[in-house]
């Protein structure tokens, strides 16, 4: 309290009064609100700026001497002159030395910042047409990763890291913070790009440490767009555009389709003592080639008839924004909607009417930022925003994966497993002994309802700074409190698919045999609702930021605290102080400690904090004297380095501190008794990394060029990870230990270009990112050498070596294999199968001759250019976007035939007349194991995929002020298009897959990723 | 003063914000701790007699517990029906230490940990009935017994606990020795002597209900270790201690791996053992074979592993692929081989290779031993009111590819062992198996009791009157006619006919597998030649056409399959923990 005293005391002071006005413009002579004006000698004594440029500043010291500053402006200091109004004009400042980058917590300057930092300002980003911001964002920071898996309308976000993956316990999801709010990896994808200003990386321990036991996976630190001294703007976008697929696989048509399958059965009488009969005669042969009997022998497309090949999407946005020196406001209204690629069929039910089974994606989110200035020297924030979401995806496919797992899978569907439709209108099933038998899917699509998933978002942070410059120049304190709550709910309104009428028609009499039901039944509803959760932070710190003629001291001291609740669950609480001190001596050499102690609730109570510094420490080159001598052009010249501590207590469950045991059921004597849990690891701790980071940032020609490189190591060490070297003589469950070590380590390059022909401005960019991670320890006892995970990369395929068919020269007369030739003993084997490395020599392929595969499926190179070019009102501005350095994997019905529907590499499969250039094994129909990619896992199923993108591209074009001002009410406007994904160059081998979505069964059946084309207008008034 | 009342916001804002206490609990209360289970407030001891049963819970069952197939697939009686079933990795390649089989070594050591936690525990219960932890102790001890012997005669000496509970981080842990073969069979005696008085008395058997507490007898703790049960334990160890493969063993050095030297004694000790229970005069054979499937109420069952209530699925899982009951097609999974069929006598007890014996090539299961239609489906058996058709395209052997149905036999036979007497019924009657949960199965019978004293007793003293009484009722139960043995076999042509008589009577009984261990025969009988199968043509008369074809080259590797590997894993996390030879 008696701080607050002294304030009050202070404010008492007065002095000489001489009052001082003036106007502030920019180069092009437009007045330049929110320009801080302050006296030299007496820097509390300022003034801001209004939105007319205008300044009343009342002179206080004696010298007269008056300081001009603002963000990207060169600083000025002119004589006041007295009596008469000043006319102040201030020159950008292209050098960018004093471009603000955010550091945890606080903002640095780019010349003295001392960490490994990437960002980004939205407005590059805002106008790409897909839903989720962190797709936009591949190829764009160097060090983050972001890999798009799926393309469903709400289900389309990209997974993504910053500097790869290092957690052997895949503990890789970085810490995400909106406005001081900790997000979740799903709820980033919610965010509209509209609402943002900036989006930062925060990459290595400088910049990391001081969150502590969340540092280590880095941050991503998303700030949103505040008021400002201005007139009232008010701006309406809109934006329209097209999903199309990239690209469906192909698959074969009836009639190759059937002659495969007589194919296969010839394959599996191999050693049978009597031939299999073939499903079709060359009678059904004729017919699936010649359409002649379209009920009986039907030749459908499937895909082509449930799916569209492009949907729509739109977006409206409107925002207002202004302010003056007391209340400044930013309010923004996003509407998304995305819409889904089924076709629309009309449900059979004529009272189905507004039953919408389509998959769809949409989207509100607001938000209203209020800075309140009531003294000079106290800010008052309150933020509101708040993100309603709607999720649907049809309840008619019946296959666990959904609508595409459905198309690929043979069982499900073939292109003659049934017609269409029935000729009496009636919708059929699939009859054949082989398949699922499920009911036509264009009626489960029709008429069995749909799953809508509702998630609300609601966030509030209220907060205020105040300046305390009287206690010490350049000291405030912050309190900030946010509330965030999310509330998801679901409405499914369902049919079973499975028992809809459903009638098999055979051509060949004219009659019609009913699956079971003739009658529709009644739709059922499940409503509920998940849980709720919200969490409380609140934030109080001290900053303290000062210059000292050529000494510059910098500080920060903050408590943190988090309390989150799911559902009626007991409150987890993060706890935790974090602290800064920084030095730098003539903005040429720099000495930054950083340094967190924080926990949680989660781990044992004598053990819930730790510790966590950093140091880092720059030297500018570029400031020394001989150095500008020999090179004048160069303006920035930086090395930079950094080493510390953090940690990450990502998805670890709450450590027990005591077995837990379970009680007995009832009754039986042998039944279900009592008994003991798990072993307990009550030490369990968090992960922590070390990492070292060395940099260089380089700005040349007057800022025209900026460069920046990075190299890092990061060691993560105690890792949550099983026990695998343990004796089953314990006879019970062992805990997981804090014993495994990674590694991993990289490359990050960075340049920018941007200079003027003329009237035209372009610009041209490009990064590259690289990690490699490695195995250092992890507990294990492998069988043999080359079953050790030790010392390879995370996340690697385990199976079998693949090295080709076995041949007919490698079978006896019997058709058995000959000595000397290695076979499995989970199948018996043919010529025509498939061939697998025989590791440990033992002359069977058991289990014991897998190891790990090639690469994990995250890319280790990621990269990307981009353009920029404006020509008077016309700007273009493109990425291209690649990938390269990982595996897909495509197994089951991605790639196995009769498993999945037959495929055109199906075409090429081993046999006898092919023995040589096949790319896939015989043909099977129940295929043995050793042929069945998704229970023999093999690197024939892995294939190393690279890609390169043209990412977006957008062409805009902003009306002439000349021509709008004739409106009187409309100040700018700007028509452009824009795109997403327009272009892809591949190799995922042999496999019809996209190089992005592909992983493990996943791969081949997810929602499609579309490309995007969109026309947008926005206007502001 | 405007200012001052904002700083006073701030200040209070700040303060609370700091001073939040919590009113929840900072740590889960609800955890069921140790403290529930040992409860000292509940004289009854409710949760510590729970424990118990969750020791019973692990005692093993037979059926198609291996890889969804039944473990004598693997030892020659049987194949998997389909050629994707992981036990066909066994019969064409063995096992090894990286891939074990049956090794029962985790399940063997997660109950013994469990019993020595009850052991050390149950004293904190304050018992107001004294008797009960007597009882529960003494059955806690039998099992663990009985979970040693599970081991013992797979491996060989393991590493004996006592009444050691250990933690993950004890060190001692990884030092473990194994103990010798003679170390673990005298601990495993010395327990069960310990407790046969301390076990609750035995019940009569027509009162045993069927431990669900739906009572066909009144006796709800029928399948609890009782001193009978204890006794047929003792027996089967002696048997295992007096036998072949351990008696001597073939690597006297290494004394894990059995006894260095022979002692005949041992089969007196084990026919001792065998005739205490047959002294008891409480269990028989039951006459009719089918009630041992049906039925645990009988006066046969002597050691029960009780599980869920009858159901009728075994049916479905067994039956020839033709059949279809209730809308399931049976799916045939087992295919009985050759081998085993014709180990079956003709009806006059005379083997077919016997050229007195009647046997016609041509009507092969004509006038066979009972036992035979009672153990396998072959073709032209009645079942369900219709001939088996195992013929090449018959209803049972339809020769298509359709994924849907079940997979055919690779033999032309399909098992019929566990099953009802439903040849001519509609539908299949319940029998013991439980699909999904752990259903009953009878681990020792008054038939083993009887067989094993005749092997005994015929290794110690040759064929004596006592042998061939005990293998006779075995015989006469059968339906053998004549069933007495001639007289005057010598002791190898005894052994002989008690082998045969244990692989026909206890088929599919999980049985034969480790026999063929225990007699060191494995190589012989199992591992040598092939493994063969039936192609049946029906000719256009309606005859049939008999050929035999192969099914399976058994791989068996003498020199150090007879005892099982222990898990590579075990070996590389305590090297103290030495493998079986040649492994």
């Amino acid at each position: 309290m008696c701080l607050f005293i002294l304030v009050s005391a202070a404010t008492k002071l007065q002095a000489q009064v001489r009052a001082l006005t003036g106007q502030i413009v920019d180069e092009k002579n437009l007045p330049m609100p929110g320009v801080t004006v302050s006296e030299i000698g007496n820097l509390r004594n300022g003034t801001i700026s209004d939105e007319n440029g205008n300044f009343v500043l009342t002179l206080k010291s004696a010298n007269n001497i008056i300081q001009f500053s603002t963000v990207s402006y060169i600083t000025l200091t002119q004589q006041a002159v007295s009596g008469k109004k000043m006319t102040v004009r201030m020159k950008p400042d292209t050098k960018g030395l004093d471009d603000i980058v955010i550091v945890g917590y606080s903002t640095q300057k780019r010349i003295t910042n001392p960490g490994a930092v990437s960002s980004i300002k939205a407005a590059e980003i805002e106008n790409i047409p897909t839903s989720s911001i962190q797709n936009t964002l591949a190829g764009r920071l160097p060090g983050f990763t972001a890999i798009q898996r799926s393309g469903q309308p709400g289900s389309d976000a990209a997974e993504f890291f910053i500097r790869g993956v290092n957690s052997i316990n895949n503990d890789n999801q970085p810490l995400i913070i909106v406005d001081d709010i900790q997000y979740t990896y799903a709820q980033v994808a919610q965010l509209d790009p509209n609402e943002i200003e900036t989006i930062t990386i925060l990459k290595d321990a400088s910049t990391t440490a001081i969150y502590g036991v969340r540092g280590a996976n880095g941050a991503m630190v998303i700030t949103t767009k505040r008021g400002m001294i201005s007139k009232p703007s008010i701006n309406v976008s809109t934006q329209f555009g097209v999903n199309q697929v990239i690209q469906y696989p192909t698959y074969l048509d009836a009639y190759a389709t059937a002659v495969l399958q007589n194919e296969a059965y010839i394959n599996d009488s191999y050693k049978l003592t009597s031939p299999l009969t073939l499903p079709w005669t060359a009678a059904d042969l004729k017919m699936f080639k010649d359409g002649s009997d379209p009920y009986g022998h039907p030749n459908v497309n499937w895909q082509q008839e449930l799916l569209k090949n492009s949907s729509t999407q739109s977006n409206y946005n409107v925002d207002i924004r202004g302010g003056n020196s007391k209340v400044k406001y930013f309010t923004s209204f996003g509407y998304f909607k995305q819409n889904g690629l089924l076709r629309d069929f009309s449900p059979t039910n004529p009272n189905d009417v507004g039953v919408e089974p389509n998959y769809f994606y949409n989207r509100i989110n607001f938000r209203s930022n209020l800075d309140i200035t009531p003294t000079k020297t106290l800010n008052i924030r309150f933020d509101l925003n708040g993100r309603f979401e709607t999720v649907n995806t049809p309840n008619g496919p019946i296959d666990g994966d959904g609508l595409f797992k459905e198309l690929i899978s043979f069982r499900n569907l073939s292109a003659f497993s049934m017609p269409l439709i029935n000729p009496n209108g009636t919708y059929g099933y699939a009859n054949q002994s082989w398949g699922n038998g499920y009911v036509n899917p264009v009626s489960r699509l029709a008429n069995s309802g749909y799953k809508r998933n509702y998630n609300n978002n609601f966030n509030i942070v209220a907060g205020a700074n105040q300046k305390l410059d009287f206690l010490a120049q350049g000291l405030e304190a912050k309190v900030n409190i946010s509330y965030a709550s999310t509330i998801n709910e679901r409405r499914f309104l369902q049919r079973g698919p499975a028992s809809l009428p459903a009638f098999y028609y055979n051509s060949a009499n004219n009659t019609y045999t009913t699956k079971g039901n003739n009658q529709f039944p009644v739709f059922g509803q499940n409503v509920g609702n998940d849980a709720f959760n919200n969490s409380v932070n609140s934030q109080f710190s001290l900053n303290y930021d000062h210059n000292f003629g050529i000494h510059r001291v910098y500080a920060l001291a903050l408590i943190n605290d988090i309390s989150s609740v799911s559902g009626g669950n007991v409150p987890l609480n993060f706890r935790g102080i974090s602290g800064r001190l920084g030095y730098n001596f003539k903005q040429t050499y720099g000495v930054e400690f950083d340094v967190a102690r924080n926990g949680n609730d989660l781990f044992r109570e004598e053990q819930r904090y730790g510790v966590f510094p950093s140091i880092s420490g720059f030297w500018n080159l570029g400031e020394e004297k001989f150095f500008k001598r020999l090179f004048p052009f160069i303006d920035l010249f930086k090395f930079r380095g950094s080493y510390g501590l953090t940690g990450s207590d990502n998805g670890y469950p709450t450590v027990l501190t005591a077995i837990a045991y379970s009680l007995p059921g009832s009754g039986t004597i042998f039944g279900n008794g009592a008994t003991e849990g798990a072993l307990i690891n009550s030490d369990v701790t968090w992960e922590k990394s070390r990492k070292t980071d060395v940099g260089l940032d380089i700005n040349m020609f007057a800022g025209k060029l900026t460069m920046s490189a990075d190299y890092f190591y990061e060691y993560r060490y105690d890792q949550l990870i099983p026990q695998g070297a343990i004796s089953a003589i314990i006879g019970q469950a062992v805990p997981r230990r804090n014993v495994g070590i990674s590694d991993n380590k990289g490359f990050e390059v960075e340049f920018n270009y941007r200079d003027k022909i003329g009237a035209l401005s372009y610009s041209i960019g490009g990064n590259l990112s690289h990690f490699k991670n490695k195995i250092i320890y992890i507990s294990e006892a492998p069988d043999y050498p080359y079953l050790a995970q030790t010392g390879r990369q995370i996340g690697l395929t385990k199976g079998y070596q693949f090295t080709g068919f076995y041949q007919a020269a490698d079978f006896d007369a019997n058709g058995s294999v000959k000595p000397g030739v290695a076979y499995p003993l989970w199948s018996t084997i043919q010529p025509g199968d498939m061939k697998y490395a025989d590791l440990n020599n033992d002359g069977f392929i058991t289990a014991a001759d897998q190891t790990f595969l090639s690469q994990p499926n995250i890319p280790a190179y990621t990269y990307g250019i981009n353009l920029g070019l404006n020509y008077k009102g016309f700007s273009l501005r493109a990425l291209l976007q690649g990938a390269q350095g990982y595996s897909i994997n495509v197994f089951a019905e991605g790639t196995d035939i009769f498993n999945g529907v037959p495929q055109p590499l199906h075409l090429q499969s081993w046999s006898p007349n092919n023995p040589d250039n096949a790319i896939f094994p015989r043909i099977g129909f129940n295929n043995n194991i050793n042929n069945r990619t998704w229970q023999t896992i093999s690197d024939f199923s892995l294939t190393p995929g690279s890609y390169i993108r043209l990412k977006s591209l957008e062409f805009g074009f902003q009306v002439p002020k000349n021509w709008v001002a004739k409106t009187r009410f409309i100040q700018s406007c700007r028509i452009y298009s824009a795109g997403y994904n327009l272009l892809t160059i591949r190799d995922t081998g042999k496999f019809q897959v996209d190089p992005e979505i592909a992983r493990g069964s996943n791969a081949g059946t997810a929602y499609p990723i579309t490309a995007n084309y969109t026309f947008g207008l926005q206007v502001g008034f | 003063m405007k200012k001052l009342a904002i700083n006073t916001i701030l200040t209070f804002l700040l303060i609370s914000s700091i001073s939040c206490k919590k009113v929840l609990e900072d740590h889960p209360l609800n955890i069921t701790t140790e403290d529930y289970i040992w409860d000292k407030t509940d004289a009854t001891g409710a949760y510590a007699q729970g424990w118990v049963i969750k020791i019973y819970s692990q005692l093993p069952t037979g059926y198609i517990r291996l890889n969804s197939m039944e473990l004598d697939c693997a030892s020659g009686d049987a194949v998997p029906s389909n050629r994707a079933n992981a036990v066909w990795n066994v019969i064409n390649g063995g096992y090894n230490s990286i891939s074990t089989f049956d090794d029962n070594w985790s399940n063997s050591y997660s109950a013994i940990r469990k019993a020595n936690i009850f052991l050390n525990n149950y004293k904190q219960v304050p018992w107001s009935d004294p008797t009960l932890p007597k009882w529960l102790a003494a059955e806690v001890r039998t099992m663990r017994a009985f979970f040693y012997y599970e081991m013992l005669r797979r491996f060989g000496g393991i590493p004996l606990l006592g009444e050691k509970v250990y933690g993950p981080d004890d060190p001692e842990l990884l030092q473990l020795k194994r103990n010798s073969f003679a170390e673990c069979i005298n601990y495993i005696l010395s327990e069960l002597d310990a407790v046969k008085d301390q076990l609750r008395p035995d019940a009569s058997l027509a009162s045993r209900g069927n431990g669900n507490g739906v009572a066909e007898g009144t006796d709800n703790d029928a399948g609890r270790m009782r001193p009978s049960i204890a006794l047929a334990i003792k027996a089967k160890v002696l048997l295992l201690a007096a036998s072949p493969l351990f008696n001597p063993s073939a690597t006297p050095s290494l004394d894990f791996t059995g006894y260095p030297t022979y002692d005949a004694q041992r089969w007196k000790n084990a026919a001792d053992a065998m005739k205490a229970i047959m002294d008891m005069n409480m269990f028989a054979l039951e006459p009719n074979r089918y009630l041992l499937n049906t039925t645990h109420v009988n006066k046969e069952f002597v050691f029960m592993r009780f599980g869920a209530s009858y159901q009728t699925t075994w049916g479905n899982l067994i039956s020839p692929v033709g059949y279809t009951v209730g809308n399931v097609v049976s799916s045939g999974i087992v295919s009985p081989t050759q081998e085993l069929v014709d180990a079956f006598p003709m009806a006059n007890g005379k083997a077919i290779s016997d050229p007195t014996s009647g046997y016609n090539a041509a009507n092969p299961y004509n006038s066979r031993d009972p036992r035979l239609s009672q153990t396998v489906f072959f073709n032209g058996a009645t079942w369900l009111r219709r001939a088996v058709q195992t013929y090449e395209g018959g209803l049972d052997k339809p020769n298509s590819s359709n994924v849907a149905g079940g997979i055919q036999t690779q033999t032309g036979y399909y098992q019929k062992k566990f099953l009802g007497q439903d040849d001519n019924n509609t539908a299949f009657t319940a029998t013991m198996y439980h699909p999904g949960v752990t259903p009953t199965f009878c681990l020792i019978r008054y038939a083993d009791i009887l067989l094993n004293y005749a092997e005994a007793q015929n290794e110690f003293s040759g064929p004596d009157a006592t042998v061939y009484s005990a293998v006779n009722a075995i015989r006469q139960r059968a339906g053998l006619n004549p069933f007495a043995l001639p007289t005057g076999l010598s002791k190898e042509q005894m052994r002989a006919v008690i082998r045969n008589e244990c692989r026909l009577e206890f088929a599919f009984e999980e049985r034969r597998f480790y026999d063929i261990r225990r007699w060191k025969i494995a190589k012989d009988v199992y591992g040598t030649g092939s493994l063969h199968g039936v192609n049946i043509i029906k000719n256009a008369d309606g005859s049939f056409t008999y050929s035999q074809i192969t099914v399976a080259t058994p791989f068996f590797n003498a020199s150090s399959m007879y005892l099982l590997p222990i898990a590579n894993s075990e070996i590389v996390a305590n090297p103290n923990i030495v493998q079986n030879p040649n492994y």
